[in-house]
């Protein structure tokens, strides 16, 4: 289990987010929703221990030893521009890890597409190389920032329904940061709300398909095209 | 290298860079001969060393329609063009050698010190530039920046001058002067005797000639250590010198290769000075006696070979940064 | 820009520079009084820079080369700046101003600088005269494609489009609106030639070109100190040259902190991470 402890990102002036807490389960994928700026993204590499430069972290982020998280990031400046995608994701790999074919093959990655540069690749091959980098070492906590954004919807389903299959048969913990709330409510088993850095609420899909959640959780559910000028909460 | 501006269609294919460059050395050639030509030296003055009136009038006639002094700039242009193009470059009546000739025997000495000199100023240069950036902010960083930056303000020869004195005449480590021991050639010498006497002029080279290498490759390495990709790698374990191995490097060194080949043009400079202080019979200590003796075969013909030199330089400079840099975005 | 000249290193730095070209210009020896009996004296407090062979005070010698030097390289680099501002301003004229601007910058960077300053001397005849001209005729190829590259930025600009659309003359929108912006720039770049200038008439008159046979040069005094490093003086070189690179140090700073100011612009005020 990995607890996060009252987890705030604070400078002199400003406070990017506010104390929060939660847990992540192995074995289950919890989803963060929220508007763009709610401190979605920075929640995540806070995880990690990153802030931006002038803040400083405070709480905690435990978790048990010999345990590690590995973040899925957002955008493809995380490669180095001058080395191929399979190269980097040579360097995430653990010793004793399944061979390169059959990793490459679960994402989706052709040898083709392995062998090229970063600036090299389209928006959605990014992704996945993205996401390769961080599950192929072999985590036990997987935190994917966006993982399906800029992808078209079936590539999209394909990703969540990926990250579902990580969570329950690999057993591993997965948070999701998403701003599509609709697919996260296919997959979630948990789902954190936040709102201009705070944490509005814990809760489950099943709690906001029967509208027992917050105003603000409901109006995010509303705000999905399909729902609009629905006020029932009834499954879309 | 040619000038870019920030809005340009579209970043020039090798080939028309190689063209421009191409371009740029017949004009320059073409520049240095007008130059020459239009300068208020007598030729036939020089042609004789000053000794005017040893000769009569119609052996100053015949002379002058010898040397093709009764022609026009450009007839005598072209006619030195043709010439070049069979591969005589002149005679040159201070040393009373064809040109062709002086040269073949000095280049390579300049050559071998220029060439010495930019191997080190890069290798050492890149590594002072790579551990500034690596310690930034702190007081090695500080402390190379300011070597680097003051030794750039330093003139070589003066530097050079500094060096004789302190290490050829106060602690006699190194020879006094000259390419090779007295009266012998510098090619017959040993190889050990040859690096002993090329020590202090490349070292004078390498010196001056390393800040802008060393400034530039900070900056780059600091640029790397900031970068997305870096930090990520830092936020997943790798240790520092996996980081500087795996990314820092290959980020920072192929610009800095890219960018020390443009620079052959100021080490050609260089060597002129370096060969006069340290009395190097190389190409740069003739091309300054021929101007001195206004010498104009001969110091056209040094001109074109630093004029090659220079464009080579460009082009490799032009082509590396072409090709080995693909992987990067334009 | 003002606030970087008002920085006290720099403001001490620049009086420091004023005062001793004022010392230079007011010292009262030429230098050039012999006096067999005081020759090869090493630095003292009687002779500052020692003397050299023929008993002549180095100091004073030193002082009235350093004046010459920077009344000949500010000469030349004045010159050199008026050549490149007025090559960079037409450039903009056209497309074809514009490439073979371009394409003479380059050929001037073709050669060897050292080459094209001894082939520029010798076409000026060699003499001190020519030494300005030489200097004024090869600094410009950098300046002016800094300044080219400002302008063709500026020229981007919708701001400046606009004016010209708005039915400015060219010449009067380059007036108005480019040359506020160049202009900064353009007086340090200037600034900074000035060491370059200096550095490289030390180099021209160390080999032997655009000597004036009246004033002593600092090259002339170095190249005529080099001729005596081997019997041991060496403050015949060390100490000219050390005044030489004091001034030169001097410069350079003042240049780049101008310069570091001009980059650095109105301060702004918040900075995310490249993360965020």
């Amino acid at each position: 289990m990995l607890k996060v402890n009252e987890l705030s990102i604070q400078s002199k002036e400003m406070s990017l987010l506010s104390p929060l807490s939660f847990e992540l389960t192995a074995g289950q994928l919890t989803g963060v929703i929220g508007a763009s700026g709610s401190g979605k993204s920075l929640l995540a590499q806070a995880l990690l221990g990153s802030v931006p430069r002038g803040f400083t972290l405070s709480g905690e982020v435990s978790l048990p030893q010999e345990q590690r998280v590995a973040l899925s990031a957002q955008s493809a400046s995380v490669l180095d521009p001058l080395r191929t995608v399979i190269s980097q994701l040579m360097r995430r790999v653990s010793p004793g890890g399944e061979n390169r074919a059959s990793q490459l093959q679960k994402v989706n990655i052709s040898r083709k597409i392995a062998a090229c540069y970063p600036h090299q690749l389209s928006g959605g091959m990014a992704k996945k190389a993205l996401l390769a980098q961080a599950t192929w070492q072999q985590t036990d906590f997987v935190v994917a920032d966006e993982p399906c954004c800029g992808l078209d919807t079936s590539s999209a389903t394909e990703l969540y329904e990926y990250l579902a299959r990580l969570a329950s048969e690999e057993r591993r913990g997965i948070l999701v940061i998403s701003h599509n709330l609709k697919h996260l409510l296919t997959v979630a088993d948990d789902i954190l709300v936040l709102k201009e850095g705070r944490l509005v609420e814990k809760t489950t899909p099943d709690k906001i398909l029967k509208g027992l959640c917050a105003p603000y959780t409901y109006a995010l559910w509303q705000a999905i095209p399909g729902n609009w000028g629905r006020t029932d909460a009834a499954v879309a | 290298m040619p000038v870019s501006s920030p809005f340009s269609m579209k970043p020039p294919s090798l080939v028309t860079a190689g063209l421009r460059l191409a371009l740029q050395l017949v004009l320059v050639i073409l520049l240095a001969y007008l130059l020459l030509a239009w300068s208020p030296l007598d030729p036939i003055n020089s042609y004789l060393n000053g000794n005017l009136f040893g000769i009569s009038v119609e052996q100053k006639a015949a002379l002058i329609s010898s040397l093709g002094l009764d022609q026009s700039v450009a007839q005598r242009m072209w006619h030195w063009v043709c010439e070049l193009a069979q591969g005589n470059l002149g005679f040159s009546p201070l040393y009373q050698q064809s040109v062709f000739d002086i040269i073949k025997e000095r280049l390579p000495i300049s050559l071998l010190l220029i060439g010495l000199s930019w191997l080190f100023s890069l290798i050492f240069g890149y590594g002072l530039g790579l551990l500034a950036g690596l310690y930034q902010g702190r007081w090695l960083d500080k402390f190379i920046r300011n070597c680097a930056w003051l030794v750039a303000c330093i003139p070589s020869f003066w530097l050079g001058m500094l060096l004789i004195s302190l290490f050829s005449v106060a602690l006699s480590l190194t020879p006094v002067c000259c390419a090779a021991p007295l009266g012998m050639q510098f090619s017959e010498q040993s190889l050990l005797s040859m690096a002993y006497h090329l020590l202090l002029p490349v070292l004078t080279l390498a010196l001056v000639h390393m800040a802008p290498i060393v400034l530039h490759t900070r900056e780059k390495v600091i640029d790397v250590l900031d970068s997305d990709f870096v930090e990520y790698s830092r936020l997943h374990g790798d240790s520092n010198t996996s980081v500087v191995g795996y990314h820092v490097i290959k980020n920072s060194l192929l610009p800095a290769v890219v960018l020390h080949f443009a620079s052959f043009a100021e080490l050609f400079g260089g060597s002129i000075l370096a060969e006069t202080v340290f009395n190097f019979p190389g190409l740069g200590a003739t091309l300054v006696k021929a101007g001195l003796a206004n010498d104009t075969a001969l110091l056209m013909g040094c001109t074109l070979i630093s004029a090659v030199l220079v464009f080579l330089g460009n082009l490799a400079a032009n082509g590396l940064s072409k090709s080995l840099l693909a992987g990067d975005t334009k | 820009m003002k606030k970087a000249l008002i920085q006290p290193t720099v403001l001490g730095l620049s009086l420091c520079l004023v005062a001793l070209i004022l010392l230079a210009g007011f010292w009262p020896s030429s230098g050039s009084e012999l006096s067999l009996l005081d020759k090869n004296l090493p630095p003292s407090l009687n002779h500052l820079f020692g003397t050299d062979w023929l008993g002549r005070d180095l100091f004073s010698r030193s002082l009235k080369a350093l004046l010459a030097s920077f009344y000949t390289g500010g000469l030349a680099v004045a010159l050199s700046c008026s050549i490149a501002l007025l090559l960079a301003m037409f450039a903009q004229v056209n497309r074809a101003a514009c490439w073979c601007v371009d394409l003479l910058v380059d050929v001037f960077m073709s050669l060897p600088h050292l080459l094209l300053l001894i082939l520029l001397a010798l076409v000026f005849g060699g003499a001190e005269h020519g030494l300005i001209m030489a200097i004024a005729l090869s600094h410009w190829p950098r300046l002016t494609r800094l300044l080219r590259f400002e302008m063709q930025a500026i020229a981007s600009a919708p701001y400046f489009q606009l004016a010209k659309q708005f039915g400015q003359s060219p010449l009067a929108a380059i007036r108005r609106h480019m040359l506020p912006h160049v202009i900064p720039q353009w007086l340090v770049g200037g600034m900074l030639l000035l060491p370059h200038a200096l550095t490289h008439m030390a180099a021209l008159t160390f080999l032997g070109f655009g000597l004036d046979p009246v004033n002593p040069s600092m090259g002339a005094l170095l190249s005529q100190a080099s001729q005596y490093l081997l019997t041991g003086h060496w403050w015949l070189a060390l100490c000219p040259g050390g005044l030489l690179l004091i001034c030169l140090l001097i410069l350079s700073y003042i240049a780049n902190a101008l310069i570091t100011a001009l980059r650095r612009g109105p301060q702004t005020h918040i900075s995310g991470g490249e993360f965020a």
